[in-house]
């Protein structure tokens, strides 16, 4: 049996369309005009045991609000999830004892007193015996780094802290299933990696099933094996990221500052040019070429500066979306 | 049960936290219960008496009402309403936590910590002021009043939560909420004991539940309350009945919340 199974989710919200200024407000009172927005289309997908998936998506695609149905959060309009063989939104609480979200811009813990407090507090909600409870907080202050922090009021702890505290605090309980919801935002890089490799370390010992939802390409990259990409409220890929990039992911972005100024166009017979003045010069590249041009453009070009990069997450659904 | 006996012993280290400004806040109110004490004093060195009220009388509801507003009044509204705005309210949704048990622990303690702050406050007062204070002569009245407090800081309570709760269908719950404080705060006889009221206000005012609040209490204490069982019964018939509507309104609300989210 699949730990998480989707059969045709769709998720209506209805709002209110209100006109900007008093005067909108007050037509508002006396008429509102009923909007209908399909935050989710008819999702189906499922996950097995131990799978460490990742969700990607442009803002507003849905992704939380799937997430959201998916820990009883939210109740869909139409179709069925099961979790571990519960129907979340019934909210029994055998089912929120195995589970856990952590929503990287909502936290949990107490904020004028030291993670510790807001620890013993999920102890005794999730009623977990001391025993478990300490070798649990001792395994990951171990693997998440934390043993100084546990002292200090969550209020002084930088970002990257509070969000390894708050991953503690989600994971006291052993959940089997964990939902995160872009568990690395707003982090330096540094700590991003420090959560991933915690994700990634957490997920393998405990065979925890994950669904993770992501900006950054990185974090999806390094975690996850599949993908579901969600656009618009559909999903409109699922399957392995390598064949994902491959199909989609042909070319990498050259970037050049100039060491003195050059022609104001660029060389005719350069393709993929995507941004060229007198200092500076953007290509996109094929993957395949990317050492033939470098070579070429540093022999050309008196180049004091030069960068490969990423097509950007955002670009690469852009492109999925396009194409259908 | 252990649960929520976590939470009051962690909401009791949070109030430590916040001692200074809790203490600045007693004092404040302290502040405002004098002016009205001055103000009285005034009045009465020209009257003799205003309706029931001796001066030592009103000394005594003033004081009282100090130690009323702190131990008995609830003020949760705005953490629940901003709980409920900023979807944080989510994270109790996904637990195997009962929301409103969860707040009544929360205003327990916060009540309860606060009612040992006043006793430092209470105590200096109690000893300029002793001449002034006019005790109950039985020890029967004393206990009732102490049942009277329970029950109108349940109700506080309960209406507190309602006012808090709004914010599933009001978005900014602010305005709201202090108007319906202030309101509830009035009927309840924070500001003047409610028998010296017309007639009318009075009627109104004692068919409500807000006079259990103050009013109700302070009575039995100064021994003016004919029928102080009846009384209780009564409140506690309310405290039932809101307990219902409570339950009716957070299930509604939350049903609201599944299907909006934040």
């Amino acid at each position: 049996m699949p730990a998480i199974e989707v059969k045709q989710l769709c998720k209506v919200f209805k709002t209110h369309r209100k006109e900007a200024g008093l005067m909108g407000s007050l037509k508002g009172l006396l008429h509102r005009e009923t909007v209908y927005k399909d935050a989710v289309k008819s999702v189906s997908f499922s996950l097995e045991t131990g799978e460490l998936v990742g969700f990607l998506g442009p803002n507003g695609a849905g992704k939380t609000t799937l997430l959201k149905m998916l820990s009883g959060i939210l109740y869909p309009t139409s179709g069925s999830i099961s979790v571990l063989g519960y129907t979340p939104w019934e909210r029994k609480r055998d089912y929120q004892r195995q589970f856990s979200i952590v929503m990287g811009q909502k936290n949990q813990l107490w904020w004028d007193l030291p993670p510790a407090e807001s620890f013993l507090l999920n102890r005794d909600i999730y009623d977990i015996n001391p025993k478990d409870f300490q070798r649990t907080v001792d395994e990951m202050v171990e693997l998440l780094d934390l043993k100084a922090l546990l002292d200090i009021p969550v209020r002084q702890l930088s970002l990257g802290e509070r969000m390894k505290c708050e991953l503690l605090a989600a994971l006291l309980h052993q959940p089997k299933v964990l939902f995160l919801d872009e568990p690395t935002i707003g982090l330096d890089v540094i700590s991003q990696e420090k959560v991933r490799g915690f994700i990634q370390e957490y997920n393998r010992l405990k065979k925890t099933t994950v669904l993770l939802t992501s900006h950054y390409m990185q974090d999806v990259e390094q975690l996850c094996e599949r993908v579901l990409v969600i656009n618009h409220g559909g999903i409109v890929y699922d399957g392995s990221l390598l064949s994902l990039s491959e199909r989609y992911i042909d070319h990498k972005v050259l970037k050049i500052r100039f060491a003195s100024p050059q022609s104001a166009s660029p060389p005719r017979d350069l393709k993929g040019v995507v941004e060229w003045d007198i200092h500076h010069a953007e290509i996109k590249i094929d993957k395949k070429e990317i050492a033939a041009m470098t070579y070429r453009l540093l022999g050309d070009f008196p180049v004091e500066d030069l960068s490969v990069e990423e097509v950007e997450i955002e670009e690469v659904i852009r492109r999925i979306f396009e194409e259908r | 049960m252990k649960k929520y006996w976590t939470v009051f012993r962690v909401n009791w280290q949070n109030a430590l936290q916040y001692r200074g400004p809790t203490f600045i806040s007693i004092l404040g109110n302290l502040l405002h219960i004098s002016v009205l004490l001055y103000l009285w004093n005034a009045i009465y060195r020209s009257e003799q008496s205003l309706g029931d009220y001796s001066l030592s009388d009103l000394m005594t509801y003033y004081i009282l009402q100090l130690m009323i507003n702190s131990m008995v009044l609830s003020y949760i509204s705005w953490d629940i309403g901003n709980e409920i705005r900023e979807g944080s309210f989510s994270n109790y949704l996904v637990k195997p936590l009962n929301y409103l048990h969860y707040w009544f622990t929360i205003n327990l303690s916060g009540k309860l910590f606060e009612g040992l702050m006043i006793l430092v406050v209470g105590a200096v007062l109690f000893f300029v002021l002793i001449a002034y204070i006019s005790f109950p002569s039985s020890a029967l009245s004393l206990g009732y009043f102490f049942l009277a407090m329970i029950l109108g800081g349940i109700l506080a309570f309960e209406f507190d939560f309602l006012i808090g709760i709004l914010a599933f269908w009001v978005v900014q719950i602010a305005s709201f909420k202090y108007m319906l404080q202030y309101s509830m705060f009035f009927m309840a006889g924070a500001l003047l004991p409610l028998d010296l009221f017309p007639k009318l206000f009075q009627d109104v005012a004692n068919a409500l539940p807000f006079r259990f609040l103050v009013f109700f209490p302070i009575q039995i204490f100064l021994e003016k309350e004919t029928a102080p069982l009846q009384g209780l019964l009564i409140a506690v018939v309310w405290i039932v009945v809101l307990y219902f509507l409570l339950r009716f309104m957070l299930r509604r609300g939350i049903t609201r919340y599944e299907a909006v989210g934040r």
